[in-house]
């Protein structure tokens, strides 16, 4: 939800530079780039090359040090980089189907066929490569903002998890932890000033412990 | 002799499962046989289709109707059953109907055939395709 007023800290830079000037750029047709978490999707949205990269600030530290209330703040940010994809099985269904096939060539063709489950795995394999080639690339050291804004730059963990199974298709989930560090100006907030404001002050009027709504009873 | 409860629910098939539900079913086997003729009538082979399945979503528990056909043969009109873990095509009709073009589909490697051989039925479970 976006207010009238809002400081922008760093971190939220970085994680739109991510999505904008990292890993959108490098798509190329190989994946998709989506910029927030989402609950649930179809398994045909992500299919083959459909397939998507999703990214969002995770956590951070803010370790105290001498000077920090004065200046600015070191912020240690984790982002997760979400990859999904989906496949349905494949096969040589012109050779399968066609009547004049011998039934070696039809043998042959069915030998050949691929499971989805497999197709997926290779293509998540492949992803999680592409991901991390394009994060871990020297020029996007600093993630895509201008040079010195981020520091330590680091894949940390890679997690590929279980293959699930979505009606016709197969449907396989990673995620990559990046960490990087950047230094967070604190400048405070000085509030929204909207149209009218809402008082929050519960007053009722017979009340006698007044504006709580709450009695207390006297024996 | 007299055929027990069992030959007869067997026979039976002949109508609950190669009957006027029936719909042409052409089974291939991993070396490339077609296996397209009933072997009790030496007619083209027939099966119950079901074109849609439905299972539950393992994450949230909801069930979810799938394009996965479901096949249900008569054991005694095949010359050779499908065996989990094999790679087996089968073609049905794109639709309902006798003269409907043959669309094929592959054994799912998820679910394998399930038994039935008390009675004599087997049923399979199809995965759709895409041409390679």
């Amino acid at each position: 939800m976006a207010t009238d007023f809002m400081n922008i800290m760093q971190f939220q830079n970085v994680r739109d530079s991510i999505i904008n000037n990292v890993l959108g750029p490098a798509e190329k047709g190989r994946y998709r780039t989506v910029g927030a978490q989402r609950q649930a999707k179809a398994a045909e949205e992500i299919l083959g090359y459909k397939r998507e990269i999703i990214t969002y600030y995770h956590s951070g530290d803010i370790p105290k040090g001498a000077g920090s209330n004065a200046g600015q703040a070191q912020h240690d940010c984790s982002f997760r980089i979400e990859l999904a994809v989906a496949m349905e099985n494949e096969a040589n269904l012109a050779v399968i189907n066609d009547p004049s096939s011998t039934i070696e060539q039809v043998g042959a063709a069915i030998q050949a066929s691929a499971d989805a489950s497999f197709l997926a795995d290779r293509s998540m394999d492949e992803l999680i490569a592409i991901a991390y080639q394009i994060l871990m690339d020297p020029k996007n050291y600093d993630l895509g903002l201008k040079p010195g804004s981020v520091a330590n730059r680091w894949v940390s963990a890679i997690q590929k998890d279980d293959v699930i199974t979505e009606g016709e298709y197969v449907v396989l989930t990673a995620s990559i932890l990046l960490t990087c560090r950047v230094a967070e100006d604190v400048v405070g907030d000085a509030g929204v000033s909207g149209d009218f404001t809402i008082d929050t002050v519960i007053d009722q009027p017979d009340d006698d412990v007044e504006k709580t709504g709450i009695t207390t009873a006297t024996t | 002799m007299a055929l027990n409860l069992r030959e007869r629910s067997e026979q039976d098939l002949k109508f609950s499962l190669e009957g006027e539900w029936a719909l042409p079913v052409v089974l291939i086997d991993p070396d490339g046989n077609k296996l397209d003729t009933n072997q009790n009538t030496g007619e083209p082979l027939t099966g119950q289709v079901l074109y849609d399945s439905v299972k539950d979503n393992p994450q949230t528990g909801a069930p979810v109707v799938t394009n996965k056909p479901v096949v249900t043969l008569r054991r005694s009109s095949l010359s050779r059953t499908p065996e989990a873990g094999e790679k087996w095509f089968v073609q049905i009709p794109v639709d309902p109907s006798t003269t409907a073009t043959l669309e094929s589909f592959q054994l799912d490697k998820e679910r394998p055939p399930e038994g039935g051989r008390s009675i004599g039925f087997i049923r399979i479970y199809l995965r759709r395709v895409k041409q390679s």
